[in-house]
């Protein structure tokens, strides 16, 4: 196999970027100029095997910190059935070019890395790589939060910190407040005596299920019911973090649709709420 | 010059099994028209296929190596190539001098790293060393192409080793390029058959440009011109070698902080002007004979006349003060 790249400027980029990788991900072995799969269509420059699940791609770029490649092959990696995560490296003045910034905020926002190699050969981590089947794009992101509070986008926002990082536990976090939402609902309407006190200050799903049963609550049982399965699903999420490549991949792309299903059954619930009479507020801090 | 080659048979190769030519004079591709044709390929396939030979297990290139790269990269199973008799060591270079001549612009150096090659089987196989015809008609570049070429060649090979090592840097992390070493070459060139004596230390002089050029004392390489200029001004100008020299000295001290813009500046910019003025006023003057014998007074024109009149009040005022 040869390991031919598309650009002649690879080399200095590859010297510095297999031993940055190496030294970060203490991988046994990166492979140069090989491909994963066939029907990838993409040899990337590098790859490598992290956590034993996650196949970490990285693609040379001597004049744009967005290579096309990365464009033309989203697609394939968003279906390939194991999770990929792609970094680029590109020469740090090309990073430091003011006409790039677009691209390099494109890049982190589509989830892609950016390792920059200095003068002195020396690469530097500028954002981490994820992998793509559980980015949200921020364009997404952004229209799922119109209609709710500022303190529910504020918590939102703590839960999507963690996504980013670890996206089942950003998953969990956000049933945590979805939890506390439904809770808050449950108090009020208990406040009316619409259910009993003591359940609203049980487990969530009582409550919701005592406020299911009762009349004043009818017109909103439809988004009632989608946040006690939504609760009932996505809790433990982040429990038992499968080891295989297929499972893990299927596992990020159910966090994807997990942490958006969140937030739109927490604007549904509000909605539903407030018809309803009731607040459809988080509780006081 | 070559003979002509049997058409090859076409066959669908895995890239992989195929390697580059290693005397394909091409050794820089660029990611942008590289991306292009990526592009181009990932949408419609390779359409022209690549030429190779046989060698060993494998295939060698004699062309098509940027679609051959596309295809690596893009993973492609196989790609179309016809299959051609294995030429001769100074057929496989000519083929790809001519073959490349017909489309986009090599970078010198690249045509130059080989020329050499070229040149010594050209000998071996004809008996003589090309002239400067001959190589242009084997090669298809022009004679000014390989005046420039043998600018490059000429170089120390510690220089040529610094050129090369630059050009394989990503684009943004270059500094010197080779039209630095062709502009300084012709200019050292014009220094050393003006004044002789620098000869012996052109390589210390190559340095302290070197070390000016990285540290942005040399803003452009166009400024090796005005370098010519102060050397061929000793002629032109009947400017004294001493003073020229002087500047010269300065400037090809590393130490020294002079730039060749302020030694061009300090000592026959204003003689170059000067001559400049004087061709004006000689072709001025030419002007008012024509005028004056063919009787064309009258034709001329009110702002013209108007211009003459200030001229003539700035030329009395001029006067003088030289009187």
């Amino acid at each position: 196999m040869t390991a031919a790249e598309l650009i002649s400027g690879a080399e200095f980029l590859r010297n510095a970027a297999q031993k940055f990788f190496k030294d970060r991900y203490q991988v046994p072995t990166i492979y140069v100029g090989s491909e994963l799969h066939r029907d990838l269509g993409w040899t990337p420059s590098l790859r490598f095997v992290v956590q034993g699940y996650i196949h970490v791609f990285v693609e040379f770029s001597e004049d744009s910190p967005y290579p096309r490649i990365l464009r033309m092959r989203l697609p394939d990696v968003l279906h390939f059935p194991e999770p990929i995560a792609v970094y680029v490296v590109c020469p740090e003045q090309v990073a430091l070019n003011a006409a790039n910034q677009k691209s390099i905020a494109d890049l982190e926002n589509h989830g892609f890395g950016l390792v920059t190699v200095d003068q002195a050969g020396v690469a530097w981590r500028r954002f981490a790589a994820v992998p793509l089947s559980q980015v949200i794009s921020n364009a997404d992101y952004k229209s799922e939060l119109q209609g709710l509070t500022p303190r529910q986008k504020e918590r939102i926002a703590q839960a999507y910190e963690d996504y980013k990082n670890k996206p089942a536990i950003g998953v969990t976090s956000l049933t945590e407040v979805v939890e506390g939402l439904a809770l808050q609902a449950a108090k009020e309407a208990a406040k009316k005596q619409w259910i009993e006190a003591a359940l609203a200050r049980g487990n969530v799903a009582d409550a919701l299920d005592a406020m299911f049963q009762c009349n004043s609550c009818r017109n909103a049982r439809g988004a009632i019911g989608g946040v006690r399965g939504y609760i009932a699903d996505h809790r433990n999420l982040s429990h038992h973090w499968p080891k295989n490549k297929k499972r893990a991949k299927q596992r990020y792309t159910e966090c994807r649709l997990a942490f958006v299903e969140g937030i739109r059954q927490m604007r549904n619930f509000r909605t539903a709420m407030r018809n309803i009479g009731l607040s459809g507020n988080l509780p006081a801090a | 010059m070559s003979e002509k080659r049997v058409p090859g048979k076409l066959r669908q190769i895995p890239p992989q099994h195929i390697t580059r030519n290693p005397d394909n004079p091409r050794l820089i591709f660029r990611q942008q028209e590289m991306e292009s044709l990526l592009v181009s390929i990932d949408k419609h396939g390779i359409q022209v296929p690549l030429s190779v030979y046989e060698e060993g297990d494998g295939y060698q290139l004699i062309d098509g190596e940027r679609r051959w790269r596309c295809a690596l990269k893009l993973n492609l199973s196989t790609v179309p190539a016809l299959v051609q008799e294995k030429p001769s060591p100074l057929e496989n270079l000519l083929l790809m001098y001519n073959i490349h001549a017909l489309r986009e612009q090599w970078d010198y150096y690249t045509i130059a790293s080989k020329l050499t090659r070229v040149i010594e089987l050209f000998e071996e196989e004809y008996g003589h060393a090309p002239n400067e015809i001959e190589l242009s008609e084997a090669t298809g570049l022009s004679r000014g192409q390989i005046r420039r070429c043998r600018l490059l060649l000429d170089l120390p090979d510690r220089f040529k080793e610094m050129l090369l090592k630059e050009l394989e840097l990503p684009k943004a992390q270059q500094k010197l390029s080779e039209d630095f070493f062709i502009e300084m070459e012709r200019s050292l060139k014009t220094i050393t058959k003006r004044i002789p004596e620098y000869e012996s230390s052109l390589d210390d002089i190559r340095n302290a440009l070197v070390t000016k050029f990285r540290s942005g004392m040399i803003p452009a390489v166009t400024d090796f011109r005005q370098l010519s200029k102060i050397a061929t001004a000793v002629d032109n100008l009947g400017i004294a070698q001493k003073s020229t020299k002087k500047t010269l000295d300065r400037i090809f001290d590393s130490k020294d902080p002079i730039t060749i813009r302020e030694g061009y500046q300090n000592t026959v910019e204003f003689e170059y002007d000067e001559k400049k003025a004087k061709r004006h006023v000689e072709s001025l003057s030419d002007f008012f004979d024509e005028v004056l014998i063919d009787d064309h007074i009258t034709e001329l024109d009110e702002e013209f006349i108007r211009l003459l009149r200030n001229l003539h009040k700035r030329l009395g005022q001029l006067l003088r003060r030289v009187e």
